[in-house]
């Protein structure tokens, strides 16, 4: 995946539609929510949900200031096109990190699944209710989680390959 | 009306209502706001149920004869069902949430079990 995918892919996550609009105007200046707002035809509380989590993303910053006639702060943003690939280089090592402690958990137990989907649950566990479901009563089964590793594993080795690639 | 009144008469119309919304829109501080509830609660007339809201702990109000969260009488499978969008990337990317623990994250397990099903 090339950076610009994986940067809308992220964006969209954490800041939706209009935090991916935002950010694909490539803004040359300082703007503001409202003159954002009045440029996008979106409501002004969307546009500063997005902001605030392109902020919170590390993509944009603000700077605030009192206007003189109102007396109201106003937010002057900007977005941080060169944070792009030290975010992305972060949120792929945290979900690398998290994917592999995922991995960890699951080799290291051995789960039981209802029948009828109800619920997974641990050996342990399973023992305790008899190997019937808590919910259903139905049956557990013994959950075969070895298919479900390697995939993760490769994309473990995927996030590998776009860490590699982020320049 | 009093307060008392006026609080489950909201809860009434709306059936639930976020504690940090409700002391605003009574126009009450929130620890007077909070002292009532508690009271209400003992009361058996409602129930607060811990949530977190943008990362920040609140309580959302229900009355007390209200079902419980749907959420929690889910099946694994319609959990799954639900979260059909959870593709791609693990959920991790992109998540903002500080100090979440691996092992009990509903999203990364959905994540997870979808790739049994390819």
């Amino acid at each position: 995946m090339e950076s610009d995918e994986l940067i809308r892919e992220l964006i969209e996550r954490v800041a939706g539609d209009v935090g991916l609009i935002i950010y694909s105007l490539r803004p040359k200046k300082e703007f503001t929510d409202e003159q954002m707002s009045l440029e996008l035809g979106t409501e002004i509380n969307d546009i500063r949900r997005a902001l605030f989590s392109l902020y919170e993303l590390g993509l944009a910053e603000y700077r605030r200031k009192r206007d003189d006639e109102t007396g109201w702060m106003e937010y002057y943003w900007k977005i941080n096109y060169e944070k792009q690939n030290e975010v992305l280089r972060r949120e792929l090592l945290k979900t690398k990190k998290k994917l592999e402690e995922k991995l960890e958990e699951e080799e290291m137990s051995v789960y039981y699944i209802c029948v009828n989907g109800c619920v997974k649950i641990s050996y342990e566990e399973a023992m305790e209710c008899n190997f019937t479901c808590p919910r259903c009563g139905s049956m557990l089964e013994y959950f075969d989680t070895s298919v479900i590793i390697e995939k993760a594993k490769e994309e473990v080795t995927r996030i590998d390959e776009m860490l590699k690639n982020l320049k | 009306m009093d307060t008392r009144g006026e609080i489950l008469q909201i809860l009434e119309q709306k059936g639930a209502i976020l504690q940090k919304d409700l002391w605003k829109e009574l126009k009450i501080d929130s620890s007077k706001c909070s002292r009532i509830l508690r009271k209400l609660e003992k009361e058996e007339l409602i129930r607060r149920i811990e949530v977190v809201v943008d990362g920040v702990k609140t309580f959302k109000i229900v009355p007390a004869g209200a079902e419980e969260e749907e959420e929690e009488e889910l099946s694994l499978q319609a959990i799954m069902e639900k979260m059909e969008s959870l593709v791609g990337l693990p959920p991790c990317f992109g998540c903002l949430e500080k100090d979440c623990v691996t092992g009990s994250c509903l999203r990364l397990e959905v994540w997870f079990l979808k790739k049994a099903k390819f």
